[in-house]
């Protein structure tokens, strides 16, 4: 998905799926926040898009271990529960 | 708890990654498996969060840096601070190509256009151009100057004429 704000166009090479200037409005939510670049942005958007696919992986490991069939919320909670790179998560969803 | 049964159209929809592109790329890691509509909610969820903290880690990086704009190098290093060290080198390698790929199509369109003819043979049609608009010019001003003559030499006729005229009563 590209987006008029986006000069770099969407080619084979560079590919992205989450549209950045979504990700932007998302980093300007918070009022303190400084002016970033674009490059800033489309980074940020990549290592988002990586952090889906880790926490997917890892919702889906639980999954296994659970021998259950569908991978469900308790799965992604369980991750974030064991995992302590997902720490930041810990607070956010009660 | 989250309830994601809540679809109203509230102002945190706006600031939300989409959930069809969240719910493409889980597709992608789980191709086989059955995926609970609340835990896709709750992928979206995550994914805001990270955002979130990874802009704010960043900014606190930009601020002891004491820079006023944000810079892939804060993101880096915040996502090192975060624990997530392991996304750099994917990250930073698909930036470059990026740039790589602009910097070719930045190249395209201000280089100079092109042309059949080399330089020199730019610049001999060039002279060749001047010297005919030069000759062109001297042709008009020798013209000119002809006309001129003609007008002043027919003035001049005239004014003998009428001057022999009377002089023609004395060769009687």
């Amino acid at each position: 998905m590209t987006s008029s704000n986006d000069q770099i166009k969407s080619t084979s090479i560079r590919s992205y799926q989450l549209p950045l200037t979504k990700v932007k409005s998302i980093i300007k939510l918070d009022n303190n926040t400084r002016m970033i670049s674009q490059d800033s942005v489309y980074i940020l958007t990549l290592a988002t898009e990586e952090f889906i696919r880790m926490l997917t992986r890892d919702a889906h490991n639980s999954m296994k271990q659970c021998a259950s069939k569908r991978l469900d919320r308790l799965h992604i909670f369980s991750s974030i529960n064991t995992n302590p790179l997902y720490e930041f998560l810990d607070g956010s969803f009660d | 708890m989250i309830d994601s049964s809540n679809n109203s159209g509230n102002e945190d929809d706006d600031k939300c990654v989409p959930r069809a592109a969240v719910y493409k790329m889980i597709k992608d890691c789980t191709q086989h498996i059955r995926v609970s509509g609340e835990a896709k909610e709750f992928f979206v969820q995550c994914c805001n969060e990270f955002i979130h903290t990874l802009a704010l880690q960043a900014n606190t990086v930009c601020e002891q840096q004491t820079k006023r704009l944000v810079h892939p190098d804060h993101i880096v290093t915040a996502l090192n601070n975060m624990g997530f060290g392991s996304y750099k080198t994917k990250c930073l390698n698909a930036m470059e190509t990026a740039q790589e790929e602009i910097a070719q199509k930045r190249r395209k369109l201000h280089g100079k256009p092109t042309s059949i003819y080399t330089d020199d043979e730019l610049r001999q049609k060039q002279e060749l151009l001047f010297q005919q608009a030069r000759e062109e010019a001297q042709q008009l001003e020798d013209d000119d100057w002809a006309r001129t003559q003609e007008l002043s030499k027919e003035a001049l006729r005239k004014k003998l004429e009428a001057t022999r005229t009377d002089d023609d009563n004395y060769d009687d």
